[in-house]
């Protein structure tokens, strides 16, 4: 009987497929090592080529901003330049935060975008000087948000972003699309500048920083320094990816012991 | 070497340059409208072959050619078509002299080894982009340089002059009529035959018009250029035939105006520091639209993305029947920044990127924030940011107290419980539950002294108003700091501290009386209370030592009002009253210390002598009113140093005519009252760890913002309903 075509895509068990041989339970070891350090070098093979055809694509090394709390920067070195961090906090520990990363624009005479989804920021509680070299666009929802934020990452001008969604709801902040954070991710590595988006609880999963501020404030805060109180701030690095793994650090997957 | 750049058929060009289609191939006659019988004025190449000639009518040029396009002349194209040209000019030789419409000379320095074909060229070509074709005649003078134009395809040099001008003839000198006869009777046609006659016998008998021409012919006259600027006027402009509703057909001319106006810049070495697009539409409306060019650019691209981004936006009433563009010139900007100066990668980008912004978000929700000179709350406007001009500072910013406010808009209603001078319970819908700690009240209040027409006691100049359309003080030092109602209660004033005028310098600038100007501040006071009035400067120092606090009268009939609700002053009946003004000698000014907070330091302020003022001590904890020191500070100093100052004292009734006037001057003032507000702030902290600023205001109870907010449960607090407070 002739096979059909079928029966020929799905080797029966035991007959060997070349696509498919590394996958053979029955190869032996020293096989699979050097099958594993071909892998290995046509994936650099392939990003080889990946850089040759499109050289834009090509990945620069970053560098981080520091930010001045020290619980931060002793963890992180700062924020990090061509990469979406995600800071998690409760609303008086991002104010405090936006507010501090204006100040430090300020001092090294930079330029720096809100992106403020609800319009709550408020002006007479920043310095003017400050103001005049912030970028604020007032959104009413998360759709406009995230739409601005995008020109403005396209627009690469500004080095520092911000995309203030913690005067949004989960509900609200549910209805864009995980896509869209990704897309971000893609728009930023491409070049050096610095988003921060700001939210109540996790919520954008393409995050390669995810920074939790877990201060607590009383009234009593209002009557302290800003400044005492944005190096008191308690920063805790949750999650760190590094950008693109070199390859000398891959390990081959089916290395055994 | 001179060169004349002459323009063929200069009107029919000029008119048939911005047309959509531009130069039509075919025959085209130029016609002048505005006769009532149309004669031909100037035909192109292709019309000539057919047969059509200047002078003609239309009926018989039409008769010659059947496809003769009718042009109708444009006196504003034409004008605009020889600025240009002067302009490309102005790119060979800042000598230009503009000769006649269509036709400009210019000196041309080449450089040793220079081709003057190359210039001649060069300008031909520039021109081109302009729109306009031209032939170029280089010449060692500009008459020959002239002739040589005229017959320039499209450029010519002469090198020898009498091989040029043998072949043409004696016409194109242009001597007067009744020579050119007289020469043609004695057979001279040609300038060569001109040239062969002696000067001398000529002269003696056509006399010494003759000599001149002679010379004219041997290529020897010369004369001096009539230099001119060229203007420095960069617009092009149109008027459709059809109204326009489409926006395909505007971005195409607006394509072709910057491609000629960025041409012109260039060549005057000037760059676009801003532009102006003017649409007249139907029904005699105009739409004009200004933009600013962040980096000032000759760029055509970039200027298009600038005006496309702001076009496609745009929705109109009617349809367009103009459309004009104007390009302000400016000298191409070199900055040279610091080493540690952060610049834009592209301003140009970024003034594009903000049109998209407002484009999306409204124009009033992208911008740098600037806050107006005032401390009312949440008082400023949204501007476009120039960030490539913002200057460097020098200084880091001023730190400030406290965490950032995130701010409702509008504030939110709510209903607040009061307990011994401080809010004990709060309701509203994103956060209820008792108060565990409260600072305040943070008394402010603003515009009220607008009422007597701007005294020049509270320093509002004119420049303020121009920065600022609101004027107050905010934290000033009038508050009894911890709040305990400080005059006995009259039943309007039931738990209200007495706030009795608090006048008001702006943030920046000095008070008029620095300047030795007179002082005068009209305070609101008790008709029969004692009034103390002082003041201070922006460091807290006392400046009016040995001045007069001019303390007059305006609420003759206060002596049982309140300022809690300035409308029910006006109210009162109007006997009695008198305006008086006393002075006062501060003998020995206060020192308190300043709050940075609130700046009280910089305020007036007075205080009904009947006020409890409280002695100096520690700060109230539970209060928190950054207040607190100031007030306390003063009062202590107060109590010491200050006279009572009576206010008013009138032995007898006003005269009616008095009172007329009084009832006039109070009608502006109740007018002016309508702007005034005035509000109390407190800082509250509820049992769930929220943290609150709360506003009591006429009105009612309101949540301006919160600093921390838990989340609320969301069934706890639906169907929240403030009350009505009366």
């Amino acid at each position: 009987m002739q096979p059909t075509a079928r029966s020929r895509a799905v080797p029966a068990l035991g007959e060997s497929d070349c696509s498919t041989a590394h996958l053979s339970p029955v190869r032996n070891l020293q096989g699979r090592d050097s099958l594993a350090a071909g892998g290995v070098q046509r994936l650099g093979e392939l990003r080889q080529l990946l850089a040759d055809k499109f050289p834009e694509a090509e990945r620069k090394p970053q560098g981080h901003m520091a930010t001045g709390i020290e619980s931060l920067d002793a963890a992180e070195g700062g924020l990090r330049c061509g990469a979406v961090t995600e800071l998690t906090s409760t609303p008086a520990n991002g104010a405090l935060f936006i507010d501090h990363l204006l100040q430090r624009t300020c001092e090294n005479q930079s330029f720096a975008a809100l992106v403020d989804a609800g319009g709550m920021f408020d002006p007479d509680s920043s310095a003017e000087a400050a103001l005049a070299r912030l970028l604020w666009v007032r959104c009413r929802d998360a759709t406009l948000a995230v739409k601005a934020a995008d020109l403005l990452l396209r627009d690469g001008n500004l080095p520092l972003v911000l995309m203030d969604l913690q005067a949004l709801t989960p509900k609200e902040l549910g209805k864009v699309p995980a896509s869209t954070w990704h897309r971000f991710q893609r728009l930023v590595e491409q070049t050096s500048l610095v988003l921060v988006i700001l939210t109540r609880q996790r919520t954008v999963e393409s995050a390669q920083v995810r920074i939790t501020l877990s201060n607590r404030w009383t009234l009593q805060a209002l009557r302290r320094r800003r400044a005492e109180l944005a190096a008191g701030l308690n920063a805790r690095v949750t999650l760190r990816r590094s950008a693109v793994p070199p390859l000398e650090s891959l390990t081959p997957v089916f290395r055994t012991a | 070497m001179y060169a004349a750049l002459y323009l063929p058929s200069f009107r029919l060009q000029a008119a048939l340059r911005l047309c959509a289609e531009g130069l039509p191939p075919g025959p085209a006659a130029l016609v002048d409208g505005e006769e009532k019988k149309g004669l031909i004025m100037e035909v192109n190449a292709a019309a000539q072959r057919a047969g059509v000639k200047p002078g003609l009518t239309v009926p018989r040029a039409m008769a010659r050619c059947e496809k003769l396009s009718i042009v109708q002349r444009d006196p504003a194209a034409e004008e605009t078509a020889h600025i240009a040209l002067m302009q490309t000019a102005y790119a060979l030789s800042p000598e230009v002299e503009s000769t006649a419409p269509g036709l400009c000379t210019l000196r041309l320095r080449l450089p040793r080894g220079r081709d003057a074909a190359h210039e001649g060229h060069r300008a031909a070509a520039l021109l081109e982009k302009v729109g306009l074709k031209a032939q170029a005649g280089l010449g060692p003078n500009p008459d020959l340089a002239f002739l040589a134009s005229r017959r320039a395809r499209p450029v010519l040099v002469v090198k020898e002059p009498s091989a040029f001008l043998d072949a043409l003839p004696v016409s194109v000198l242009r001597p007067a009529p009744d020579m050119v006869e007289l020469l043609q009777d004695w057979g001279i046609r040609t300038i060569r035959q001109l040239r062969l006659l002696p000067r001398a016998d000529l002269v003696d008998r056509l006399g010494p018009e003759a000599g001149k021409l002679w010379e004219r012919a041997c290529g020897k006259s010369g004369r001096p250029l009539h230099l001119v600027d060229p203007p420095q006027e960069f617009v092009e402009s149109l008027e459709f035939e059809d109204e326009v509703d489409m926006l395909e057909p505007l971005l195409f001319l607006l394509r072709r105006f910057l491609d000629h106006l960025t041409q012109r810049l260039r060549c005057m070495g000037r760059v676009a520091g801003s532009m102006t697009l003017t649409l007249t539409l139907e029904r005699d409306a105009v739409y004009e639209r200004p933009f600013s060019i962040p980096s000032p650019a000759a760029d055509p691209d970039v200027l298009y993305r600038i005006l496309f981004t702001h076009l496609e936006s745009l929705r109109l009433e009617h349809r367009v029947v103009a459309l004009a563009l104007r390009l302000d010139p400016v000298l191409p900007n070199r900055d040279q920044f610091h080493l540690f100066e952060t610049v834009l990668k592209d301003p140009n980008r970024l003034g594009e990127t903000l049109g998209r912004l407002s484009a999306l978000v409204g124009m009033e929700n992208a911008g740098v924030c600037v806050r107006f000179n005032t401390h009312h709350p949440d008082a400023w406007r949204m501007e476009s940011p120039q960030f490539h001009k913002t200057p460097a500072t020098g200084s880091p910013p001023p730190s400030l107290t406290g965490l950032p406010l995130r701010r409702y808009r509008p504030a939110l209603p709510a209903d607040v419980k009061m307990g011994s001078n401080l809010p004990e319970r709060l309701w509203s819908s994103v956060a209820r539950g008792a108060v565990v700690a409260a600072s305040g009240p943070y008394i402010l209040s603003g515009q009220w002294w607008e009422a007597f027409g701007n005294p020049s006691g509270s320093a509002a100049t004119e420049e303020d108003d121009s920065r600022s359309s609101v004027k107050d003080n905010r934290r000033a030092a009038a508050t009894n700091g911890s709040g305990v109602p400080a005059v006995p209660d009259n039943g309007d004033t039931a738990n209200k501290p007495p706030v009795f005028g608090v006048a008001c310098e702006p943030r920046s600038g000095s008070p008029s009386i620095a300047r030795g100007e007179r002082s005068e501040l009209r305070v609101r006071a008790p008709q029969t209370a004692s009034t103390t009035a002082w003041w201070s400067n922006a460091e807290g120092a006392p400046f009016c030592q040995g001045h007069h606090a001019v303390v007059g009268d305006p609420y003759p009939a206060f002596s049982r009002g309140s300022l809690r609700s300035p409308r029910a002053i006006h109210r009162e009946p109007l006997c009695g009253s008198r305006l008086n003004t006393y002075n006062s000698t501060v003998t020995s000014p206060p020192r308190w210390p300043c709050s940075e907070k609130n700046g009280a330091a910089r305020s007036f302020a007075t205080r009904a002598a009947g006020a409890t003022v409280l002695p100096g001590g520690p700060a109230q904890p539970q209060a928190g009113c950054c207040d607190t020191a100031h007030t306390q500070g003063a009062a202590a100093t107060w109590t010491e140093s200050f006279a009572s100052v009576p206010v008013f004292s009138s032995s007898s009734p006003p005269k009616d005519s008095e009172c007329r006037a009084r009832r006039k001057e109070l009608a502006t003032l109740e007018a002016a009252y309508d702007s005034a507000w005035s509000r109390e702030e407190w800082d509250v902290e509820l049992e769930n760890g929220a943290l609150l600023r709360l506003a009591h205001l006429p009105s009612g109870w309101t949540i301006e913002g919160y600093y921390e907010l838990p989340a609320p449960a969301a069934e706890s607090l639906s169907g929240f309903q403030p009350r009505i407070v009366s």
